[in-house]
């Protein structure tokens, strides 16, 4: 019997006190595509840190190809050929895709010093044989987050020789980069590499993985063949629960029209986009990223404003040079980027929840702390955002709790449009449904949602009617009843 | 737990140094030396609770020492005009504040780093500050003029009785009201505190304001503590006013810092150096030990953040 590539035994971590994983035993075969799932916080992105040397265990063991492999930094990882790319972008954004590619094992001459050329030219070769349209010499700023993931990737290809972790490597991707990141992950895997991928999405470990492993709360609940299990099996043993229909029913919208757009146009961005959003309807957008959805709903929110083009609110016509005016005409805007423009990180959690509307519970400058305190821990509780305590920095809760707190913020301030960008982004599958129904809630209630979503069963299970965009135009609405993941894909493409 | 020994760690520290220095000093203990070192500490402890504001918003202001120089002089020249002490501070705080606006906004609208914009503004207050003196100090002032820094009220220093106003002032500020909300958010994170709808250059606008306001009150303090408008006063005061801040638990990362802490931060300097007088431990050593002390304290609180995330 041949022996397995790497092993974990009795993985066993804690955080202060707080036991994260408790001895965990988890084994990757060559040649296979090794699913690993659970909900944010079951530990799934500790134990990977673990093996590639970002956190130490506090016991356990790790054997490669039967030999005890010690693990005292991510250097000793890289050395032992195991890579990761991280669900976080981790890249330095004033260095080039080149040097980011082999960040800490730069080329060198033999005098010491950095062979540069050989730097771009063994970096221009990775970047091409897997078909990424990135050049070696551009700056990382200069990117789309959806191309830094590309870099992200190059970089693990460029090292990985035996075990790659993958955590959410398609959660920025649009269809056809995720497409072409599972035809990286069939070779990789003929090669006799081991892939370890973490995601949310039950399409993609459908169609990758081979073998699966379900961490819930810091244990191991399941591992097996993919075949042994189905869609709810997972779902009960990620959740601790039946999950059974992630998507509710949609209440029919009203004929008002609430928010009306007219060839909109911002130069570069997008084009003519005219739309008109009902009361009590969810408009999904589809497309690609960099169709120029995100610069829609930013010019419509007063971040970007639009260089022409009309928008009328109920009638009026309206044109939000600052966000401060769109917040106080209803509009909220929770964003895709929720670490660089979402949450204010040092700020408590209540603090994130009320800052769009402090003038709601301010007499004059002087704040009303008791009335803050009173109405977030409503929303606290209403949107069940887990956190020790409602004064403790967002920064420290996880990705769904801290979405869940960001959603609460245009709740707090009232908004009656709400702009989603991918709001189930990096959101597990419990959140998940929370935020469906809490979505549904708001429609019911009389509020409009615009919903720009990579995810094609999100989008076709949560919206009245699909718009898609390609290239910076609006070129086709759809009632979502009826329409296929195939029909959006043709528009979008 | 590790969050409360965060908070406290720079108060212990400073009742360690105090008992150490009650122990080690018989003269530590004494009214006379306390209020020395009171009035000494005063400026830079008034200074620092405004630059609180502006590095929990991210920013920094290099010029606040010139700042001191230029509004004591202006202090001295209204004082000289027979406009009165009260008219006089009102008016050193007035320029303060007006400095500061220049400073917030050549940030916002320039766009240009902070630490760029009031290093330019260091210079150009300071080098404002010779011109309108020519270098010469603003002497011959009427002595009730001194009494704002070395009168008493109730046997209680008035320099104390300002810190304790702007101490409150300012607390009150941060924890009640928008614009002490809105210097966290800020510094936190701009581009989110843009999505929430706050005006982000009307608010960086009022805060180096604030900072300059309180830098102003400061140089009339320093004017008065020698009955002189120096056009030098205040050189190299930013330095100590931003250590202060940052032992006090304040990053220079933007959305931390509290009025108490940089109190407090402000009081290990002053007994730190007053210490090292009463033990006749050499001037040039004492700048060994405060620049040491700086660091540590910095390195602490980055080990902390370390081991939370």
């Amino acid at each position: 019997m041949p022996e397995p590539l790497l092993q974990m035994t009795a993985v066993t971590k804690s955080f202060g006190g707080n036991c994260v994983l408790s001895a965990i035993d988890i084994s990757l075969w060559p040649h296979e595509v090794h699913a690993l799932v659970g909900e944010n916080g079951a530990g799934k992105s500790t134990l990977m840190k673990i093996l590639n040397g970002v956190y130490t265990m506090d016991s356990g063991e790790i054997l490669l190809a039967g030999a005890e492999l010690r693990i005292t930094g991510p250097h000793d990882a890289r050395q032992a050929g195991i890579s990761m790319i991280f669900q976080e972008q981790i890249l330095a954004n004033d260095l080039t895709v080149a040097e980011n590619i082999f960040l800490g094992m730069e080329p060198t001459r033999p005098s010491g010093l950095l062979d540069n050329r050989r730097l771009n030219q063994q970096a221009q070769e990775i970047l091409e044989r897997h078909h990424f349209p990135l050049l070696a010499g551009t700056r990382v700023s200069r990117l789309t987050r959806a191309e830094k993931q590309l870099v992200e990737i190059a970089r693990a290809l460029a090292t990985a020789a035996r075990v790659i972790v993958m955590d959410e490597p398609t959660a920025v991707l649009s269809q056809k980069e995720s497409e072409e990141l599972f035809r990286i992950i069939a070779e990789l895997k003929a090669k006799g590499l081991a892939i370890v991928y973490i995601s949310h999405r039950m399409e993609e470990l459908e169609l990758l993985a081979d073998r699966v492993t379900i961490l819930r709360d810091g244990k191991r609940v399941f591992t097996g063949a993919k075949s042994e299990i189905d869609q709810q099996g997972i779902i009960r043993h990620m959740v601790g629960r039946d999950i059974h229909e992630l998507y509710p029913e949609l209440p029919a919208p009203a004929a008002e029209t609430v928010l009306e757009v007219r060839g909109l146009t911002c130069s570069g961005e997008y084009r003519d986009i005219s739309f008109e959003l009902h009361r009590g309807e969810i408009l999904g957008l589809a497309g690609l990223v960099g169709a120029g959805r995100t610069a829609v709903a930013r010019g419509i929110f007063g971040l970007d404003p639009p260089s022409s083009g009309s928008i009328s609110l109920r009638g009026k016509p309206v044109g939000f040079r600052s966000t401060s005016d769109s917040i106080a005409a209803g509009i909220g805007y929770l964003t895709e980027d929720r670490k660089a423009i979402g949450i204010l990180p040092d700020l408590a959690v209540t603090e994130n929840i009320s800052i769009a509307a402090l003038d709601s519970m301010s007499n004059g400058p002087v704040l009303n702390l008791s009335d803050e305190a009173r109405r977030c821990a409503d929303l606290v509780k209403k949107l069940n955002i887990k956190a020790r305590s409602s004064s403790m920095p967002i920064g420290r809760l996880s990705g769904g709790n801290q979405q869940k707190a960001l959603l609460a913020r245009w709740l707090f301030a009232g908004s009656t449009i709400l702009l989603l960008d991918e709001p189930t982004q990096g959101v597990d599958l419990g959140t998940r449904a929370e935020i469906y129904l809490l979505m549904k809630e708001i429609v019911a209630s009389g509020g409009s949602i615009l919903m720009i979503s990579s995810d094609l069963p999100e989008l076709l299970g949560m919206s009245h009617r699909i718009g898609v965009m390609r290239r910076g135009q609006l070129v086709t609405m759809l009632p979502a009843a009826g329409a296929t993941q195939e029909q959006v894909m043709q528009y979008a493409a | 737990m590790r969050d409360l020994l965060k908070k406290f760690l720079p108060f212990a520290t400073l009742i360690v140094l105090f008992i150490g220095l009650t122990i080690a000093s018989p003269y530590f203990l004494t009214v006379g030396n306390l209020s020395s070192v009171i009035r000494q500490t005063t400026v830079i402890t008034i200074m620092a609770i405004g630059m609180t504001v502006v590095i929990a918003s991210g920013g920094i202001d290099l010029s606040v020492g010139s700042m001191v120089g230029l509004t004591g002089v202006c202090g001295a020249m209204l004082i000289s005009s027979h406009y009165g002490t009260f008219v006089a501070l009102l008016g050193a705080i007035l320029i303060g504040a007006i400095c500061g606006t220049v400073n917030g906004t050549a940030v916002v609208l320039l766009k240009i780093p902070p630490f760029i914009a009031t290093l330019g503004a260091l210079g150009i207050y300071r080098g404002l500050t010779l011109l309108i003196t020519g270098g010469i100090p603003i002497a011959n002032l009427t002595h009730d003029f001194g009494v704002l820094a070395n009168g008493n009220v109730l046997q209680i220093p008035i320099p104390l009785l300002f810190l304790v106003a702007v101490g409150i002032g300012v607390h009150l500020i941060l924890k009640y009201t928008k614009l002490g909300r809105y210097a966290y958010a800020i510094g936190s994170n701009k581009e989110a505190a843009r999505c929430s709808g706050i005006r982000i250059g009307l608010y960086t606008g009022l805060i180096y304001a604030l900072s300059g306001a309180l830098a102003g009150m400061s140089g009339m303090i320093e004017a008065a503590r020698l009955v002189t408008g120096q056009p030098t006063a205040g050189d190299g005061y930013e330095l100590r006013v931003i250590a202060a801040v940052v032992i006090g638990g304040g990053s220079l990362n933007g959305g931390q810092g509290t009025v108490i802490g940089t109190i407090i931060g402000s009081m290990i300097m002053g007994l730190l150096s007053n210490g090292c007088n009463l033990l006749g431990i050499s001037p040039f050593l004492q700048q060994v030990i405060i620049g040491a002390v700086i660091v540590m304290a910095v390195s602490f609180d980055e080990f902390q953040r370390r081991r939370m995330a």
